[in-house]
């Protein structure tokens, strides 16, 4: 599958899904700081791989994109309410070329929107007994559950690492973070809610763990490469933010853990800061002697690694499936995972 | 199982094969192997670690709705009550929640219904084939840095049609935040099992406590290098010596 054809099929599902968004929408007051603002990043235009991910996985299974409907919508719903308040938790000034929204309309709006976003995010789930019965629907909602409380996990790990300043992580630490934080909600869960649409159930989810587990980790690592030599324009994001932010990235733990004590001493000190005092040269510096110790070269090798890992795993769980161009899809997606420049 | 691309490809269709080459070249060259393999291998042991803790995590959580619904009775009479002074909005939430706590109702007593005699509380009966039933072993008491724990289960087959050998692999005990003890502290014996048809076989777990573990619950489970369906879960509690007084 041509790239040019994958990313049309994932912005295809992407928009089908914000169009789904709309019909959850009440159409009713408050509408200046709540229900316009459910839309505001939705319509910013994301990536779209969760979306696309849950319909192609269904499709590829033997369902329609319809049954799959509600499910992304969800998934968007919720995916777009974790931005938001993730952006808060993390100071971060701009999210898809846009500022942040609690930039735009303070923190408490936003924190508010994000809630409301998470709370309209069941009634799709809630609306699927219509469609795929009684049972499927509560299977789904288990996938649901657990992927926002393991997302949650996640997030707490990583905020704690940071309020604790930590600098004794290692590669491990990451990956269980980046397991909880990003992979079950970004891929794993995805991947089985649409294969068990499907397949009406009848499909084994475990064998989507390693491959969504490997795709999500080589996701991750490549947004965080991205974001210190990304294109800021095309990324969205103020290049070298994870820095500022203090984010406990395989760059920062590599770096933290070859550098000379002296310079690790100079970070962690930099690290301690309130993030507003934080300065961009200190910053610069960082990513710099990341550059110099190999840390940014490492962490691409470890995408690279985890990438050719979820090949492997996507041709021992989804080989037997007929050919079809969602299957395709599945498989491009891991490949542009790694070499996408946004 | 077909991976060439189709010949109709377009330039960056050829661009794409060229960076799974690239993946696949990478993982041929010698010194990556070494790396790739680490890299992967470390991950993987994370994923096992987590799913572990988490389905202990949801039986616990199981257990702890099965209580409470005993004691406020039937959970539809109280969400009739709650029904009849609501908004129709909260009704439809109220319908799914009461679906779902009766279908975790249904996975409790399944549950239950699948425990060992209480009589045999450190003993558990493994059986194949089942695998949505996961044993769980808990050490008979909490343990100080140091000292050691033996747990015994039994593992057997009744749906066997043929002698099998069962090799065992375990993941490392996982506390809470960071705090590990690792699965080299676990001895099996005996670590492999060579079960004929219709044979029940004694397995004993020796878990040493290393000198500097933390404080707090471990979990680890119990797997079978080439027979998915086996699954168990260790479960145990490390204290402080002035805890323990």
């Amino acid at each position: 599958m041509s790239d040019i054809f994958m990313k049309d099929r994932l912005v295809l599902y992407g928009d089908y899904t914000r169009m789904g968004i709309e019909n959850y929408i009440p159409d009713k007051e408050p509408k200046a700081y709540l229900y316009d603002l459910v839309q505001d990043y939705p319509q910013r235009g994301g990536k779209g791989f969760r979306p696309g991910l849950c319909i192609a996985s269904c499709k590829a299974h033997g369902g329609t994109a319809a049954l799959a409907h509600n499910a992304a919508v969800s998934l968007e719903l919720l995916h777009n309410a974790f931005l938001i308040h993730d952006d808060v938790e993390d100071e971060s000034f701009y999210r898809r070329n846009k500022p942040a929204m609690h930039r735009q309309m303070g923190t408490a709006v936003a924190i508010n929107v994000g809630d409301a976003m998470m709370a309209l995010s069941l009634t799709p789930l809630y609306k699927n007994k219509n469609i795929l019965g009684p049972k499927l629907t509560l299977t789904v909602m288990e996938e649901v559950m657990h992927m926002v409380i393991e997302s949650a996990e996640g997030q707490a790990m990583e905020l704690g690492w940071r309020q604790e300043n930590r600098v004794d992580l290692e590669e491990q630490d990451y990956f269980r973070m980046i397991l909880k934080k990003t992979c079950w909600y970004t891929c794993i869960q995805p991947l089985r809610i649409g294969a068990l649409i499907g397949s009406h159930g009848k499909v084994d989810l475990q064998k989507f763990d390693r491959f969504g587990y490997f795709m999500g980790i080589a996701f991750q690592v490549q947004d965080d490469i991205l974001n210190l030599v990304g294109d800021e324009e095309k990324y969205g994001k103020e290049q070298g933010g994870d820095i500022v932010e203090g984010k406990r990235t395989l760059m920062l733990i590599h770096l933290l853990q070859n550098c000379s004590e002296e310079k690790r001493n100079a970070i962690q000190e930099f690290l301690a800061k309130p993030i507003i005092e934080r300065d961009t040269k200190t910053a610069d510096w960082i990513k710099a002697l990341m550059i110099e110790l190999g840390s940014i070269s490492s962490a691409a090798a470890t995408a690279k690694y985890m990438a050719g890992a979820a090949l492997k795993e996507f041709y021992s769980t989804c080989g037997s499936l007929p050919d079809s161009e969602d299957k395709q899809l599945l498989e491009s997606i891991i490949l542009y995972m790694i070499n996408r420049e946004y | 199982m077909n991976i060439k691309e189709k010949g109709k490809a377009s330039s960056k269709a050829k661009k794409q094969t060229s960076v799974k080459d690239d993946i696949f070249e990478a993982l041929r060259n010698n010194a990556m192997v070494g790396t790739a393999q680490r890299v992967v291998t470390s991950a993987v042991q994370v994923l096992e670690e987590e799913i572990a803790a988490g389905i202990l995590a949801a039986k616990k959580i199981e257990k702890k709705v099965i209580d409470v619904e005993e004691i406020r009775g039937e959970p539809n009479d109280l969400m009739n009550r709650i029904r009849r002074d609501t908004h129709e909005a909260v009704d439809l939430f109220l319908d799914a929640i009461a679906a779902l706590s009766k279908q975790i109702t249904t996975l409790t007593a399944a549950s239950e219904k699948d425990k060992p005699p209480a009589e045999a509380a450190q003993r558990a009966d493994v059986q194949e084939s089942v695998p949505s039933a996961l044993p769980l072993l808990s050490a008979e008491k909490a343990l100080l840095p140091g000292e050691s724990t033996t747990i015994f289960f039994t593992i057997s087959d009744e749906k066997a049609v043929a002698a099998q050998r069962i090799r065992f692999k375990k993941t490392n005990l996982l506390g809470a935040g960071t705090a590990k003890i690792l699965a080299s502290s676990i001895k099996l014996e005996p670590a492999e099992v060579a079960l004929a048809v219709g044979e029940e076989q004694e397995v004993a777990i020796q878990i040493t406590v290393p000198k500097n573990a933390l404080a707090g619950k471990y979990t680890a489970l119990l797997l079978a290098q080439d027979n998915a369906s086996v699954q168990v879960a260790i479960s145990l509690e490390v204290v402080k010596p002035s805890d323990y007084v």
